[in-house]
């Protein structure tokens, strides 16, 4: 009861970010307009409908779970997007909820309680309970299989290895990380294989596999049949057919990066292992007034106390939550030299077990109190409300400020909507954002016409390509001008300086040079290309 | 497979992977054109005579203190590793350069390190203890910063030496047989001869002494009683003593009898290096890594923390006495290797005091002290969750001292040779005469040696007296002071002239020192001088003022006094800086605000420069002269009635201003670098670029 009073809360606090801001961080538009278009058309189309150009369109190719769970609410709900901004948050609390009965199937009540608790409020977890993105289903899905598998193996129930199968089949459909659902069960099989030393455990495994792979086997068969290729992002498989090529283009230039190597977007060695832990899973416990400030790590040293703890122990459920959590190590591995935000973001399936890790070992610490456990318990209960709360509260605020978006933007997109024609190709560095606020055509500012200063070859490369309209924002000008995401001063320069090929239809916000005079501001400019 | 080889097989594969972090992590900077920083030219060079030279190292060293060089160092194990690992690179693929395994020497000596660091370990507790001791020796801060990739200096081969010979001479004392006993004087020597490193038998030779007082104070707290009972201690020495001995004797009898010099050569350059028990050398009072610190100070023992890591520094400083008094406490004997333990760290936490860059000979002892209290908990505790918790607080903290250890490495890159210093090397490699000479301030020498292979007039290899004749490290620094900071360039010519002019008379006090190791070329004639203006000499500005102040006030006239005289500095020499103000904001007018203090303002259409220090009482006064670029064109304005005399020389992209006062405005070094020597008479600016300046001198 407790448990669901507090998930309550947390649920209020995540609608209250949720709904009081727009669909417009990172690639929350784009789910959005892949779930209105589908939709609207009452079809799953093959390429993606609103980022083509001339020569080419992408494939439709990421597993197809969360935009059809998407299209289908929208279906349900009229099209109201109100319902995708609920979606995230109540998956959350359904993690939450699952964690708590599933791991207290595995455990005990109190283990789960503190597990539960400890999910909906670790960092990454809050993140994504707030973006419309596909991770916070993968968490569901995933740590539902994780958990049904321990239980199916260790307590040897074929209805929960069915059930495991099934949710394997979802994490997988969800989302490519999710294909690790297969790691952990070939790592599961092995170590069975290595306990008992019979062959009879695979008719166990059959149990999940054989649902595993019905379930998958339509989306590897439309992919064979559209893209030649039974996926697009396993290895070994030849992808060329995921990409749509009408004519070959060689571009001629090369971004030097993405955008500033700063904060976030570092790599996790360069950002120091621990500022990343402390990033995604912060759990330090704060004495804000105090003098000098007290800031004392206690999530982490929990989560490898209570590894050491299930390695002192060695009973099959432990082995096989280590397992679960082998996995992320190869994830970890992969993608240790990407963006912190990426790697905290392709580590969100794993939360529900590193909470559980964290909470066996609060359990046991209670226990090893004996005679005081109730007491002791009610106090480690309000040790993880108290730094769950508030760094819960710190990050739904963080991005409750991250959510908001240049106002000027919205109203040049409404612009958009209102007087180009439907058939317009924009090019921008803001593409999800615009193709969902615009509702056109969009696709992102390519290196030949960012970083080009030749009017002749930028036209051409306009032409080839069929962008109509750039679309600038001014608050993403930047002084070096070879970063993918920013529009380098000197190329809106060129563009002003070209009035006789890029047609200035649209601006608001301070004028440009007055801008670049103050170092940037708010405000966008659309110029339409004349070939 | 029994649990102790499963034990085995694992602690090697995580061995493995530790060399491999090891090596990873210090690979960032493999991608320089040569060696990084000043000492690694040094080295790098060496080692390349000695491949150049049939293997054999050269007598003399005419590139270093020229005129007329010096002699080479005894200690040249490390040169000839490189040189061997250069050969065994070129056996196998025989287009390797030499500069591609010098690079990457320091990396395969670290990865090597981890082998004797884990026996060591291992010997004193059990593989969790040696694994521990491995990753706190190989990833420490201070480690990673002087042996990365392309620093080919020989701290890579002390920290591997260092283990080695603690591992052989322990193995020694507890085997007692006549093949460990030549392992342990073999490594010694080995030691010896890479960085006269005679530090390993000093140590198990205080430590006699040391398990006599330790035993003593043993005995009293068992008993509670004081009773001076010296049987235990006997007792204890019996086994040691005599191993020791024969390491000690038969080292010191080798090591002389190869050329390596006896226990006294490195005893009294240590003492008196470290300033223990004579004056340092005058260049040591501006080394920053031999800046004195207090380690008992919340900021000393911070700095420590620092540079060795907070998890080995912890376990050391609080792990160890914990352990001990809990031994004490249960009424157990305290172990021989802990006593050894901690005399180790205590002696290497001392000479912290005596300048930083001991912190890593006090890295290996706290490496191995917290990889020898890891070891016992594992040993010692039971598994139950309290346990739990403790390795969950020291794994957190390794994971700490791993992340901590990556993030030092990633923001190691400016180590490297700028772009503008080779371009400056390249034209003196193309145009200057063979046998000139260079000359700057002393830190680049090796960097100016090693890269161009000509004569420097010094470098960061300290050529104390009776090293260099005539002219060593002290005369030399207050030369290159006086010359830079004096505001009369005929000083600074009559400076260059005493080296331009070496005689056959001054050659040969050389010769009498030195007799046949000098060879003819010491005495050859300088045909040029060419000296070097840079960027990094603005901040080192203090020190060219600090060591020039005594030419400065007495004169030339009374030279042989400041030489002579190095006690007059610490309480009379005073150094002088540029103050360097960086842009901070526009005030409401719209004029640019520099470090808060400083505002640049318009009038008549001229800039003009107001200073604002109210604690200082200064209120809105005018600097007398203000230097700036326009389009390209310098413009210098003067203001009479102003209230502050000195220059404000502003940065042409105005992101930062310079201010100097009279002396510093008028030096000959601020006209060599900030106006291009427009008016030096005796200085013909042949070679500049944004960070260096370089002048052919006019005799």
């Amino acid at each position: 009861m407790s448990l669901l009073f507090i998930l309550i809360i947390v649920f209020s606090l995540y609608l209250w970010v949720t709904l009081k801001s727009p669909i417009v961080f990172g690639d929350e538009g784009y789910h959005t307009r892949v779930a209105q278009w589908v939709s609207q058309n009452r079809e799953y189309p093959i390429w993606i409908p609103f980022s083509a150009s001339l020569i080419g369109a992408g494939g439709l190719t990421r597993p197809p779970l969360f935009a059809l769970l998407e299209a289908g609410l929208l279906s349900i709900f009229f099209n109201n997007v109100v319902i995708l901004q609920i979606l995230t948050p109540f998956l959350a609390v359904m993690t939450g909820l699952s964690t708590y009965f599933l791991a207290g199937k595995i455990y005990n009540k109190r283990a789960a309680f503190f597990a539960a608790v400890l999910v909906v409020m670790i960092p990454s977890f809050v993140t994504y309970s707030v973006l419309l993105y596909t991770d916070m289903l993968l968490t569901f899905f995933f740590s539902m299989f994780a958990f049904t598998l321990i239980i199916g193996i260790s307590q040897d129930d074929s209805k929960y290895l069915l059930l495991a199968g099934v949710f394997g089949a979802f994490a997988f459909l969800t989302k490519a990380t999710g294909y690790s659902a297969f790691l952990l069960l070939l790592s599961a099989f092995i170590y069975e294989l290595y306990r008992k030393r019979d062959l009879k455990i695979i008719k166990k495994y059959f149990y999940v596999g054989i649902p595993l792979i019905l379930i998958i086997s339509p989306y590897f068969i439309r992919n064979l049949v559209y893209y030649n290729t039974p996926d697009c992002y396993l290895p070994f498989f030849d992808g060329s057919g995921c990409d749509k090529t009408l004519e070959e283009f060689e571009p001629k230039y090369k971004f030097s990066s993405r955008t500033e190597d700063v904060g976030s977007e570092m790599g996790v060695l360069k950002m120091g292992i621990i500022n990343y832990l402390r990033f995604a899973y912060d759990g330090y416990l704060r004495f804000p007034y105090s003098n000098p400030y007290i800031d004392l790590p206690f999530f982490l040293p929990l989560f490898l106390a209570g590894l050491f703890l299930m390695v002192f122990d060695r009973s099959v459920k432990n082995i096989l939550l280590l397992l679960s959590l082998f996995s992320i190590l190869l994830l970890f591995s992969q993608s240790i030299l990407s963006r912190a935000e990426d790697t905290a973001r392709f580590m969100l399936g794993w939360v529900p077990m590193i909470a559980t890790v964290c909470g066996v070992y609060l359990d046991k610490a209670c226990l090893a109190t004996k005679k005081y456990q109730t007491h002791m318990s009610v106090l480690v209960a309000i040790l993880i409300l108290y730094i769950g709360f508030s760094q819960m509260t710190a990050k739904l605020s963080v991005m409750s400020g991250v959510k908001e978006f240049s106002d000027q933007f919205f109203i040049a997109c409404d612009w958009i909507k209102d007087n180009l024609p439907e058939d317009v190709s924009i090019a921008t560095v803001w593409t999800h954002r615009t193709t969902y606020s615009a509702q056109r055509n969009v696709m992102g500012m390519p290196a030949d016409i960012a970083l080009s200063r030749d009017v002749n070859y930028t036209i051409s490369v306009t032409e080839k390509l069929g962008v109509t309209h750039l679309f600038i924002q001014k608050f993403s000008m930047h002084t070096d001008s070879t970063m993918q995401e920013k529009y380098g001063v000197d190329f809106v320069q060129f563009l002003e300086d070209s009035p006789d090929y890029f047609k200035k239809v649209y601006e608001n916000g301070l004028e440009l040079q007055q801008c670049i005079n103050q170092g940037g501001c708010d405000g966008t400019i659309i110029y339409e290309v004349i070939y | 497979m029994s649990k102790d080889r499963v034990v085995s097989v694992a602690s090697l594969l995580i061995l493995f992977g530790i060399a491999y972090l090891s090596v990873v992590i210090r690979m960032p900077t493999m991608d320089s054109p040569t060696v990084l920083d000043y000492d690694p030219f040094w080295h790098y060079r060496h080692a390349k005579n000695i491949v150049d030279n049939g293997m054999r190292a050269p007598k003399w060293d005419l590139l270093s203190f020229y005129p007329p060089g010096r002699p080479t160092e005894t200690a040249q194990g490390w040169n000839y590793t490189m040189a061997i690992f250069f050969k065994i690179f070129q056996f196998f693929n025989s287009a390797v350069s030499f500069v591609y395994v010098a690079k990457l020497s320091p990396v395969i000596m670290v990865a090597l390190a981890t082998i004797p660091a884990f026996m060591l370990g291992r010997s004193l507790s059990n593989e969790f203890g040696g694994l521990a001791t491995a990753l706190f020796a190989v990833l420490t801060p201070t480690f990673i910063g002087i042996s990365m990739a392309g620093y080919s200096d020989t701290d890579a081969a002390v920290v591997f030496y260092m283990f080695l010979c603690i591992y052989s001479t322990l193995l020694a004392i507890k085997k007692r047989s006549k093949r460990y006993y030549a392992f342990a004087i073999i490594t010694n020597l080995m030691f010896i001869y890479s960085w006269t490193g005679w530090i390993v038998l000093m140590m198990f030779m205080a430590f006699i002494p040391a398990i006599i007082v330790f035993r003593i104070v043993e005995e009293i707290i068992h008993q509670k009683k004081i009773k001076l009972d010296l049987s235990v201690a006997v007792k204890d020495l019996k086994g040691f003593i005599m191993p020791v001995i024969i390491i000690v004797v038969a080292t010191s009898i080798l090591a002389p009898l190869l050329g390596l010099g006896t226990i006294m050569n490195s005893i009294w350059p240590a003492l008196t290096f470290s300033g223990v028990i004579a004056q340092p050398m005058l260049v040591n009072i501006s080394v920053a890594e031999l800046q004195l610190i207090n380690v008992f100070t919340k900021s000393g023992l911070l700095t420590v923390i620092g540079r060795v890591g907070a998890a080995p520094v912890i376990l050391t400083l609080f792990g160890l006495p914990l352990l001990v008094l809990y031994k004490l406490y249960k009424k157990e004997n305290i172990n021989f290797m802990e006593i050894f333990l901690f005399m180790w760290w205590l002696v290497m936490f001392y000479l912290i005091t005596r300048g930083l860059r001991f912190s890593l000979l006090f890295s290996c002892a706290a490496a191995t002290s917290a990889g020898y209290v890891i070891g016992n908990l594992f040993n010692r505790m039971k598994k139950d969750v309290i346990t739990a918790g403790v390795f969950g607080v020291i794994g957190f903290m390794i994971l700490l001292f791993v992340s901590n250890s990556i993030q030092t490495s990633y923001s190691l890159g400016g180590m490297q040779v700028s772009q503008n210093w080779y371009d400056m090397l390249d034209w003196v490699k193309e145009n200057a005469d063979k046998d000139s000479l260079i000359a700057t301030w002393w830190d680049p020498g090796h960097i100016i040696a090693g890269y161009t292979g000509f004569r420097v007039h010094a470098d960061g290899a300290h050529c104390g007296p009776g090293t260099c004749i005539p002219y060593n490290h002290n005369v030399r620094i207050q030369d290159m002071g006086a010359l830079m900071t004096t505001s009369d360039e005929n000083n600074s010519i009559d400076i260059l002239s005493k080296y331009k002019n070496f005689d056959e008379t001054q050659c040969q006090k050389t010769k009498d020192r030195f007799g046949g190791r000098v060879p003819d070329e010491a005495c050859d004639p300088i045909s040029d001088i060419y000296l070097i203006a840079s960027s990094d000499l603005i901040g080192k500005y203090y020190w060219m003022s600090y060591f020039g102040s005594c030419l400065n006030q007495f004169g030339l006239g009374d030279a042989e006094f400041c030489y002579k005289s190095v006690e007059w500095f610490g309480p009379n020499a005073v150094g002088k800086n540029y103050i360097q103000l960086p842009f901070s904001e526009r005030d409401q007018y719209g004029n640019l605000v520099y470090g808060n203090i400083l505002t640049l303002t318009e009038k008549d259409g001229q800039l003009i420069a107001i200073m604002n220090i109210p604690e200082q009482g200064i209120r809105n006064l005018i600097i007398k002269e203000i230097v700036y670029f326009q389009n390209g064109e310098e413009i210098r304005n003067s203001y009479e009635d102003s209230g502050i005399d000195g220059m404000l020389w502003i940065d042409p992209s105005f992101r930062t201003v310079i201010f100097m006062e009279p002396s510093i405005r008028d030096s000959v070094f601020t006209e060599m670098f900030f106006f291009n020597g427009n008016d030096l008479e005796n200085f013909e600016l042949v070679y500049s670029n944004p960070e260096i300046r370089l002048y052919k001198v006019k005799f």
